[in-house]
């Protein structure tokens, strides 16, 4: 099967889960015999040809993730909505290796709606895998939102597209994104591999308890949570424990918070540790933090954690919380400081015995559910429950079309974003109302105008016979 | 093959009733007759949108959809009405293509992997297209009625044609019952200032009688024919509301009719394209009537007709009326007449003529 698979990021370099989920599926339907073909933008790119074994080409302008300032200009419409560059790059490399399936990953920044519509309108087999808002600058009942959907139209999926998503969590978010029922969808988890935790032994505990935080150093994944948990237990007289923190980001703002709070004897900073190590790392651990965002997507590092035999103590009804059993194998916790601290007290108060019981039933979990290979298989099998043979022939004669139809429509939602007497309307008054009267409208209408949009009205009337 | 037709005007009291509006009826009238004798299996649709949404008897047994929209404006479209619609049909005729409404219509159908047809009625364009070679993208086959209609498609990289017509020359011919009147002088359209209508006004012969057949669209313009009327002394009768009925029987009646449409209007405004056809002249020679017609926009093209004449200037069109009000000019038969129009815009050969042209790009296929 040749497979087109198209991601904002990709590695060598990654930001979160999202483009190492891509990187692992690539590869393992590479291996199970599948031709893939990469599209991604340049915004990680691959010197050392690391992964030389898949075709990557990072021709595609992503807005979403940007080398330059964040001030800099950027279209605000282009990421979530529509970009014809996109559009017309995918449809050359659809037209070169004609794909018999794409699958689709993070899109954000690539014209998301336009690159969905586009393939629908091809029919060529598509499978959405979303493991985040795919969507998060369409933002439902905007005018800009409302009038795409008015004018070029919204994401009606058909028998040709599939849905892989890792949670409910993250499929609510998108259904209220697009406003939008997703229909054949299907769920997989957050994987690891299993052979990474192989023969990792379950180091006992001595005397402190042994928890660590293992995530970005950023607000949203609950660093800050965690610090003043730790400092409620301190302020308790609880000292018999320890938070490791592993992670990039604010680190200056970390070490001022561990300084402050007085917990330099309690809370280390580890620095960042390579994705590979995860789980030997985590093994090391008897319990991971992840008072994360309630909308976390899955969050793999819960999974990493339970592999390593490291318990999982997560906000209660993240993604992965719909894929492990609170009490059985991790602990699910309120997102606030007092309730973490609660359940760091409870794992800290239990036996070594009736702790060495949740790891193990953790990296039980994690071997019969979570296992990469499985999961693989079964992405495999959605993605040929999507082929009834060949495609015909006019689906890849259409894609010329599709991108013409999908430019005009856009440029007419653009130009329904522009103030009432927008461009067209200016234009339609002066075809409507030529002689004597076009006079008074150019007075009324075009004048009005700002000096920019003038003399681009002015260069059109002066194009017209 | 199932058609359906797009037409951002809408066949009701409100809308403007025009050639644009006609030219569907009997694009429709054309391939039904044209799928009969070629053998094939059509059925057509026809969509409008209109702020009285309804379906509108528009000729015979034609129905118009009109859905609820302005199609000037495209936010009032529910633009999942027409997918819905379009989801129906195989083949999608997009008239006026040009405009932001043809290109939305147009674009929808293309979204929907159909086949789409565009014609241009006059309507505007989209300034898009002539900055982009994109919009021409959405269709597969774009279809002019005269010669100077394909100009506008000349920029295209799609394929292009022109088939001439269609008139329906079952409709429009020749009534020996009804007779000749040898003063009376007819102009067919809308009243408005490309149609030159003052031309015909000053240029009459004392001894003719002018009617102008149509509806009033714009009322500045009335007023000034009008009061040409009062000062020029001749007898001129403007004349709205008739049906079709009404207006073929002073077809068959009237001695010449006049389409002294042009270019530059009465207060010296411009217009492109004043006529892409030519439909009243064409009618009224269907009925055998000759025709005197400007050089404006494609009615040059009609001078091919039998009993078809031009005229470049006010001062020529005054001395074909003085002939024809002398007795000088001896038309052709009027059967001759009728006959000519039909071999040349006849619903037939033009069905044929267009069925296969959309064979030839995908059909239903």
């Amino acid at each position: 099967m040749k497979i087109l698979i198209i991601s904002n990021l990709f590695p060598p370099g990654f930001i979160g889960g999202y483009e190492l989920g891509a990187l692992d599926v690539a590869m393992g339907l590479s291996r199970l015999g599948h031709r893939v073909t990469v599209l991604t933008s340049s915004y990680f790119v691959d010197h050392e040809q690391t992964l030389s074994e898949l075709d990557v080409r990072r021709t595609l302008m992503c807005t979403a993730f940007v080398h330059y300032s964040p001030n800099h200009h950027v279209n605000r419409l282009d990421g979530p909505f529509y970009n014809f560059t996109n559009v017309r790059l995918v449809g050359s490399v659809l037209r070169e290796i004609r794909p018999d399936l794409v699958m689709t990953f993070n899109l954000d920044g690539l014209g998301v709606l336009g690159l969905l519509q586009y393939l629908r309108s091809l029919r060529v087999p598509t499978v959405i895998y979303i493991m985040d808002n795919i969507f998060t600058g369409v933002e439902p009942n905007s005018k800009v939102a409302e009038n795409y959907l008015s004018i070029v139209g919204g994401l009606d999926f058909d028998e040709t597209t599939a849905i892989i998503a890792m949670s409910r969590v993250v499929e609510r978010e998108v259904e209220e994104a697009i406003r939008t029922s997703l229909s054949n969808v299907e769920y997989v988890p957050g994987w690891i591999d299993l052979r990474e935790s192989q023969g990792l032994p379950l180091t006992p505990r001595d005397g402190r308890t042994r928890f660590v935080y293992y995530s970005g150093i950023v607000p949203h994944k609950g660093i800050e949570l965690v610090l003043d948990a730790a400092h409620v237990l301190v302020r308790e007289g609880h000292v018999d424990f320890t938070v490791d923190v592993i992670g990039g980001g604010d680190t200056s703002m970390l070490l001022e918070a561990i300084d402050k709070l007085g917990l330099r004897e309690i809370v280390t900073y580890r620095g960042v540790i390579a994705k590979r190590d995860a789980v030997r790392t985590l093994s090391a651990y008897d319990a991971l933090l992840f008072p994360t965002w309630h909308r976390e997507p899955f969050g793999f590092v819960a999974v990493e954690a339970a592999a390593a035999g490291c318990v999982p103590i997560i906000t209660a009804g993240i993604g992965s919380s719909e894929w492990l059993v609170d009490g059985v194998d991790s602990l699910f916790v309120e997102r606030n400081a007092k309730a973490l601290s609660v359940k760091m007290l409870e794992v800290m108060g239990m036996s070594d015995q009736e702790l060495l019981d949740l790891r193990t039933s953790a990296k039980e979990t994690a071997n019969k559910s979570f296992g990469f290979d499985r999961w693989l298989q079964e992405i495999e099998r959605i993605a040929l429950s999507l082929m009834s043979g060949s495609l015909p022939v006019r689906t890849w004669a259409q894609s010329h079309k599709s991108e013409s139809a999908l430019l005009t429509l856009a440029t007419l939602w653009r130009e329904s974003l522009d103030s009432p007497w927008s461009l067209r309307r200016v234009l339609y008054a002066y075809r409507r109302n030529r002689g004597l009267r076009a006079v008074r409208w150019v007075e009324d209408v075009v004048l009005p105008l700002g000096s920019k949009r003038r003399a681009h009205v002015k260069g059109i009337f002066l194009r017209l016979p | 093959m199932r058609f359906s037709h797009i037409s951002p005007t809408y066949y009701s009291a409100d809308s403007v009733v025009g050639g644009g509006e006609r030219y569907p009826i009997y694009l429709i009238r054309a391939i039904e007759r044209g799928s009969a004798l070629l053998g094939l299996e059509t059925s057509n649709i026809l969509v409008a949108f209109g702020k009285q949404p309804g379906a509108y008897p528009v000729s015979g047994n034609l129905i118009c959809d009109v859905l609820p929209g302005d199609p000037m404006s495209l936010l009032t479209i529910p633009s999942i009405v027409l997918r819905n619609q379009l989801q129906q049909v195989d083949v999608v005729v997009v008239h006026q293509c040009l405009t932001p409404f043809g290109l939305f219509a147009a674009g929808q159908a293309k979204m929907l992997g159909k086949t789409v047809i565009g014609f241009d009625h006059g309507g505007g364009e989209h300034p898009l297209v002539r900055f982009s070679p994109e919009p021409w993208g959405l269709f597969d086959l774009l279809v002019a009625y005269s010669e100077f209609g394909a100009e506008t498609f000349r920029g295209a990289t799609v394929p292009s044609m022109t088939i001439p017509g269609p008139v329906d020359t079952f409709y429009y011919k020749p009534n020996l019952e009804i007779g000749r009147d040898p003063a009376l002088v007819l102009a067919v359209g809308r009243i408005l200032p490309h149609k030159g209508l003052e031309r015909t006004i000053t240029s009459l012969n004392h001894g003719q009688r002018l009617v102008l057949a149509g509806s009033t669209s714009d009322k500045a313009y009335s007023r000034f024919l009008m009061r040409l009327v009062h000062r020029s002394g001749h007898q001129v009768e403007i004349v709205t509301g008739l049906s079709d009925d009404e207006v073929r029987h002073l077809m068959c009646e009237a001695s010449v009719l006049v389409q002294a449409s042009t270019h530059v209007d009465y207060r010296g405004g411009y217009y492109a394209k004043p006529e892409l056809l030519g439909l009243a002249p064409l009618e009224a020679l269907s009925c055998g009537t000759p025709a005197l017609v400007s050089t404006a926009g494609a009615l040059p093209e009609l001078a091919a007709i039998q009993g078809c004449r031009t005229f470049g200037s006010d001062t020529e069109l005054a001395e074909q009326l003085d002939q024809i009000a002398a007795g000088r000019f001896v038309p052709p038969r009027a059967s001759a007449i009728h006959q000519d129009v039909e071999a040349r815009y006849g619903l037939d050969a033009y069905g044929q003529t267009f069925l296969r042209a959309v064979l030839s790009v995908g059909g239903a296929t």
